[in-house]
């Protein structure tokens, strides 16, 4: 069990490789609404929800992925499914080039050292009875690391996430959010891992806060050479953290690329609408249209052809009939509308949130 | 001198005005001074926007109006008139007839506000007590009525359905729906879109500026988001560590701050932030512990700009503009000359 090395200068690989670290491949994970047997009973033809459908994408390494979305777009379920923390129904999840859930008992535990999550609220995701310096250097208790000196692991933990040493003593609800999120980190980071996902890493913080915490991660990307898998649904933090985004709808991506791009143009109206829904701090530049109406149908009643014409500005009877599939705008720039809005395109129109 | 400030222009229909109010906390580690000597006025008509980090005592000023403080808090100094009448010195029984009917209040969670167990047309009926001569069936018309204007479809089924029964956007619009079912003169608003998705938010925010048009009514809009602020509201009040730092209207308060708090906030925020970059600004050090009010500003610990005298000589409110105020020593030589 001694072969992870915590050295962390090892790992630090240039921002431009093109090595994929993490390749997700036409992943779907849905939920069971009924038994069968209460289904065939009532007759209800389709007793699954579906809640990631057909998710595809390669993130490489020191790369920093957001995942975008409304509540109950399926971002946060995508980001537990590929940390193996809800089955997957069909498609495959490959890290460094091979399938972690696939192969030997000992493959999992090797990728939970790898993969570590940031849980969406810090505070109850902390349990209340024990001190900082018992969560932080819980993961090595937990993967049988225990003969390293737990308590210069933790030093060197609230170090490098930026607590005073003495918080090591301290209990969760003795911390403010912040600092709660410090102590996320430093359980994520605490096994030298490669890639972090991070569910909502800023909700609920003051902006003043929240820059703190995206500054303490920029930084742990840089010293360490982490893979991040943020999932928000802040655009205005996404434009300013992330390399790549990626817009989740009712399960599928419906448009995924370069975050500079999206921003800049566009090309799927669900995302326009979600940039243009961003308020402006700016009394000057108040809207007097609501950019995207209504909400997120459910899931369980998943409206037929492409999910989105329900909401969408431009949905016309193709829309209403036939599914659309992923198209590219360029190599990177995936989006799924038949209707992709190329005038924002040609106009470069500065699209800002 | 703070006293003397008018915040606000002097309109003779203010709805609200509070007045040097503060409130203290009692703690077994001693009293927490969480609102120091703020004022505050709603003038008729207008949206008022309460900002603030957490802690800052946005919720307690809120809670205070209704006059809804749990039982450790007390009011220490201050006062609050209601269209000219001062709550403070009002029976309970007086107070209960105001809330919910001329001052009512909008909560950040809307599953916790809404009672679980009881179907939203009996919640909306339920909240129509004070009228005895108006039938069953009328009042729960009107109740429908009301969710129709929020925007909620085929509201007379929807009376039937339980609050789980609805998503958090359609909640948070029965909430509103609740809040002004009797036309309140001043609605209360405490972060009511903080736990929607941005697109449910411009809704919300699109509503409140729909009903103000119809009703006339006033709003004290309570957020920590500077972009819903700068979207629906006519003054600002800044709140820092329990003081009122800087307020005036909202054009002065977002295009020429004064106060270097509010200035710090602002530049804080990462939608203000035209140029993408990687490492963003913050506020350094800690808002300051209430058990231990620092004697000269209390954001001299944090301010970038402070002098000597900031650490000891509290500021007084300089006026900086029509209405808009400022508490900064750096803003002497303004006002005085």
């Amino acid at each position: 069990m001694a072969e992870v090395s915590l050295a962390p200068a090892k790992r630090v690989v240039p921002a431009n490789s093109d090595d994929t670290l993490l390749e997700v491949s036409h992943l779907h994970v849905r939920y069971p609404l009924l038994g069968a047997m209460r289904a065939k009973l009532f007759g209800v033809p389709n007793r699954f929800l579906d809640a990631v459908l057909d998710i595809s994408f390669r993130l490489r390494r020191g790369r920093t992925l957001a995942l975008v979305g409304e509540s109950g777009s399926g971002k946060s379920t995508l980001g537990r499914a590929i940390i193996g923390l809800v089955p997957t129904a069909g498609g495959s999840i490959r890290f460094e080039g091979v399938e972690p859930f696939r192969s030997a008992k000992g493959g999992t535990k090797a990728y939970h050292r790898d993969v570590a999550m940031m849980f969406q609220d810090p505070i109850s995701s902390l349990s209340p009875r024990r001190t900082v310096r018992s969560l932080v250097t819980e993961p090595f208790v937990v993967h049988r690391l225990s003969n390293r000196d737990l308590e210069a692991e933790a030093k060197r933990l609230l170090g490098m996430v930026g607590l005073p040493l003495d918080f090591a003593g301290r209990y969760p609800h003795q911390l403010s959010g912040g600092q709660a999120r410090r102590v996320g980190v430093a359980r994520a980071i605490a096994l030298s891992p490669k890639l972090i996902i991070a569910d909502e890493p800023t909700a609920g913080l003051d902006v003043s806060v929240q820059g703190e915490i995206l500054n303490l991660m920029n930084r742990l990307q840089r010293q360490l050479g982490l893979t991040y898998l943020i999932i928000t649904h802040n655009l205005a933090v996404v434009r300013h953290v992330s390399d790549e985004t990626a817009i989740m709808y009712m399960g599928r991506f419906v448009e995924h690329g370069p975050t500079s791009d999206i921003f800049a143009h566009p090309v799927h109206p669900y995302t326009a609408g979600l940039i243009a829904a961003q308020p402006h701090p700016d009394p000057a530049k108040r809207r007097t249209q609501v950019a995207l109406l209504g909400e997120v149908p459910s899931m369980a009643r998943r409206p037929d052809g492409c999910e989105f014409h329900t909401r969408c500005p431009v949905a016309k009877d193709l829309c209403r009939q036939t599914r659309p599939e992923t198209q590219a705008i360029s190599p990177q720039h995936l989006h799924r509308c038949h209707y992709p809005l190329l005038e924002s395109l040609a106009l470069a129109s500065g699209g800002k949130c | 001198m703070a006293a003397a400030a008018q915040p606000v222009p002097a309109t003779t229909a203010n709805v609200l005005e509070v007045r040097d109010l503060s409130v203290q906390f009692r703690t077994p580690r001693g009293p927490v001074l969480a609102l120091r000597k703020v004022s505050v006025t709603v003038p008729r008509g207008s949206i008022v926007g309460l900002v603030g980090e957490s802690g800052s005592g946005k919720s307690t000023l809120a809670l205070a109006v209704m006059r809804l403080m749990p039982v450790n808090a007390t009011i220490s100094e201050g006062s609050l008139r209601f269209a000219g009448r001062e709550l403070l010195s009002l029976p309970a029984s007086e107070m209960q007839r105001l809330r919910g009917d001329r001052i009512s209040m909008v909560f950040q969670d809307p599953m916790t506000s809404l009672n679980p167990v009881r179907t939203i047309g009996m919640q909306m009926v339920d909240i129509q007590y004070r009228d005895r001569r108006m039938s069953l069936a009328d009042k729960r018309r009107k109740a429908a009525e009301m969710l129709r204007r929020v925007g909620i479809p085929d509201s007379e089924r929807q009376l039937d359905r339980h609050p789980h029964q609805f998503s958090g956007g359609m909640r948070q619009r029965i909430a509103i729906a609740m809040g002004i079912l009797e036309k309140p003169e001043l609605l209360i608003a405490d972060e009511p879109t903080t736990a929607l998705d941005v697109t449910l938010e411009a809704q919300i925010v699109q509503l409140l500026r729909d009903l103000r048009g119809e009703l006339n009514g006033s709003i004290l809009f309570i957020s920590h988001n500077l972009g819903i602020i700068a979207e629906l509201c006519d003054y600002v009040v800044v709140l820092y560590a329990g003081e009122v730092v800087e307020q005036g209207p909202i054009e002065d308060i977002f295009h020429r701050p004064r106060h270097p708090y509010t200035r710090a906030l602002l530049e804080c925020d990462p939608a203000r932030i035209e140029e993408v970059c990687r490492e963003l600004p913050t506020i350094s050090g800690d808002v300051p512990n209430l058990l231990r009010v620092p004697s000269g500003c209390v954001f001299a610990p944090r301010c970038p700009q402070a002098i000597d005298r900031c650490q000891h000589e509290h500021p007084a409110d300089h006026e900086t503009g029509p209405g808009h105020f400022a508490r900064c020593h750096l803003l002497q030589s303004v006002s005085d000359g």
